[in-house]
């Protein structure tokens, strides 16, 4: 990586990261509670639209290689205080996810707001970097996610019962396609951070397109690898049970009788997602604010760790520290999500009048 | 050094040290005897406890819930409980019958590991299960890993096993049963219950139950042959099932002469085959046997009217459906000697 260029790999890892990471603690177990054991066609047919949106999201990041963010798509006063409201309430449900999640399952007696800080401290931390360390450390964090990924499935593959899958075809249509549009819209809402970057930072361009299907292939093999295993090992209705079914999945691996635990280090894959995507959608939010008002760079690092400080305190006031585990938390993040592609559409849609 | 901050920090806040104990401070659950009586729980525990040694403890507590029961063991006690480790979830009758959510405490419980195994036990032997002297729920768990890799007349029944067969259509739950005899603690048969129905499996029914569940990794069968007897030894048992408005279920075992007497010549390919065809016969008998069983107490627990449903989709009595059986038995050694 040279002078604030990145390669096409790390833009890809964070691809990878962007488009998991909202699907382990949020949408695993309403997939299989709508679509049970069709839940692989629901996410192939998701995948399909997704690789489509996700074309709509960088259009104009494809298109104007050598524009910023703002010079692209060139928003107004209100859309671009709509874009850091949503993008600090995707940051809020991604970090809050995970807080209530570590606090849940390991530190039941910590209170949420200390593990909340830490992640809010970490991401921080990381998003007043340059993009070349975001980068990198996107690529080592992907490395690790798909080698515990790796181990977990071999792990795994001698507890499914093929029983488990069956039977197929007995969710409603209109389940299946609408749980598949919301696949679509979760697995791609996220990469709209990704417009954060010029295409030209990108130094080896013509390997771009090719790790760009890579990395979107990849993400959504470890997704239905992880259903697969997930529904094999304990069928659909146990799962049904639980709020993190792949997690509890993660429980039956056990190692030569007496390594145990090892859900433990396996969750880290998550966890490593979700951290990457905060990072890269804090960077999000300090780029756009320093090239929309001009700002300076101490100015824009003193703006950016206030809105740090009001996600915390909305986090703390308004979601109160907590995550209604119900079904109904998939309402608030479809509603930001879809809010953040149709602000996209409509910079496309502004871009193609234009010209 | 801003690195190094953030390090120990992050080191200081996110590995758990707030909610650490030291092992002298905690009881493990080993084991848990659940019985049912006028809307209570009662609870027999198996703790083991660290203070200068390793010592075992039982605890009895009776109670509305089982997180309540667990808190007086904690209280009487003194230390907290830790029950990741269970190994062991005994169940009555009552408990069993009893419409109640029992396991709803080891779902919930973040700690829960639910990977224990879960067994059934009569009321004559409750009081003797547990004593201080060895830890019962680690020794139960050796008999049933120890039996399934070697006689396949037992089945591991695992907490979230049990809870997929509790929720799912078409299938009964069957518990491996503990007996007690002279303070010896053994497990010799398979049970299943529907409602007040009682289904015994004897040690040959619960062999065929395993190869018709394809759980039977090695087991062992006597076949009569005239007024004697042969001993096989089954291994990569196979039952493959289909349904076609009848069930067809196809067996296919190869086998070891683990001991004989009839009066056959082995040195003769003949003989061979008809100790295969015996052995096909008694197989074919005894796996008839069982699902009649099946039928008889309305006791789904070889899980067919879930396979029919998995596989067909139609939801059809367990009465209503007619079966046939074809086994093929490989005789692929008669041992050392002829």
């Amino acid at each position: 990586m040279k002078n604030n260029k990145i390669n096409s790999f790390g833009f890809s890892t964070l691809l990878l990261s962007l488009s998991s990471s909202a699907f382990y603690g949020t949408f695993s177990s309403y997939i299989i509670y709508k679509t049970k054991t069709d839940s692989f066609l629901t996410i192939i047919i998701g995948f399909i639209i997704s690789l489509l949106l996700s074309k709509m999201v960088l259009h104009l990041f494809n298109k104007y290689p050598n524009k910023t963010y703002i010079d692209r798509n060139k928003p107004n006063n209100i859309s671009i205080i709509l874009y850091i409201i949503l993008s600090i309430f995707t940051y809020i449900l991604l970090s809050l996810r995970l807080s209530v999640f570590l606090s849940n399952q390991y530190l039941v007696n910590t209170p949420n707001y200390i593990i909340l800080l830490m992640i809010l401290f970490i991401t921080y931390y990381t998003s007043t970097k340059d993009i070349v360390t975001i980068t990198k450390v996107s690529i080592i964090t992907s490395f690790i996610s798909i080698i515990i990924f790796i181990f977990d499935f071999i792990s795994l593959i001698p507890e499914i019962n093929i029983e488990n899958y069956y039977p197929l075809f007995i969710t409603n249509p209109k389940d299946i396609i609408i749980t598949s549009l919301l696949f679509s819209i979760y697995f791609t809402t996220l990469i709209v951070f990704l417009n954060t970057f010029k295409k030209s930072q990108i130094y080896d361009l013509n390997n771009y397109n090719k790790y760009y299907y890579i990395m979107m292939i990849t993400s959504v093999t470890i997704i239905i690898l992880n259903i697969f295993t997930t529904i094999g090992v304990s069928g659909y209705s146990v799962n049904n049970l639980f709020d993190y079914p792949v997690y509890t999945t993660l429980k039956r691996i056990h190692l030569f009788s007496f390594l145990d635990s090892m859900e433990n280090i396996s969750i880290m894959l998550w966890i490593l997602f979700i951290i990457n995507s905060c990072n890269i959608n804090l960077f999000f939010i300090k780029s756009i604010i320093k090239d929309y008002y001009k700002i300076s760079q101490k100015k824009n690092n003193i703006i950016h760790f206030i809105l740090l400080i009001i996600s915390f305190l909305i986090s703390i006031f308004v979601f109160k520290d907590e995550f209604n585990e119900s079904y109904d938390y998939i309402l608030i993040p479809t509603i930001i999500s879809i809010l953040l592609l149709l602000l996209q559409f409509i910079s496309n849609i502004k871009d193609r009048l234009k010209s | 050094m801003k690195k190094i901050i953030i390090v120990v920090v992050s080191i200081l806040l996110l590995s758990g040290c707030y909610d650490y104990s030291e092992i002298d401070d905690i009881s493990i659950i080993t084991g848990i005897l659940l019985d049912y009586h006028n809307n209570q729980y009662e609870m027999i525990s198996e703790v083991l406890e660290n203070e200068k040694e390793s010592k075992i403890n039982i605890y009895k507590t009776s109670c509305k819930s089982i997180n309540l029961c667990l808190l007086k063991i904690s209280e009487e006690s003194n230390k907290e409980l830790f029950i990741s480790h269970l190994k062991a979830l005994i169940l009555t009758d009552r408990t069993i019958n009893k419409d109640t959510s029992f396991y709803d405490y080891f779902l919930r419980n973040s700690k829960s590991k639910m990977n224990f195994y879960v067994y059934y036990i009569e009321d004559q032997y409750i009081d003797k299960l547990f004593n201080n002297n060895k830890n019962t729920s680690l020794f139960l768990k050796d008999i049933i890993d120890y039996n399934t890799r070697n006689y396949s007349s037992l089945i591991k029944l695992s907490f979230t096993d049990m809870i997929q067969k509790n929720i799912e259509y078409g299938i009964i739950n069957i518990y491996p049963s503990i007996t007690i005899d002279d303070e010896k603690v053994y497990i010799d048969k398979l049970v299943s219950f529907n409602k007040e129905n009682k289904t015994i499996l004897s040690n040959t029914e619960s062999v065929i139950y395993n190869i018709l569940l394809n759980n039977a990794i090695s087991s062992y069968i006597t076949i009569p042959c005239d007024n004697e007897n042969f001993t096989l030894k089954l291994s990569k048992s196979k039952s493959k099932y289909k349904y076609d408005n009848k069930l067809t279920i196809n067996i296919n075992n190869n086998a070891i002469l683990s001991s004989y007497n009839c009066k056959y010549d082995l040195n003769e390919k003949e003989s061979i085959n008809i100790l295969e065809q015996l052995s096909n016969d008694y197989i074919k008998n005894k796996s008839y046997e069982l699902l009649k069983l099946s039928k008889n107490n309305n006791t789904d627990f070889l899980g067919i009217t879930r396979y029919i449903y998995k596989h067909n989709k139609e939801k059809i009595n367990l009465n209503n459906i007619n079966e046939v059986i074809y086994v093929n038995t490989k005789i692929t050694s008669i041992g050392e000697s002829r």
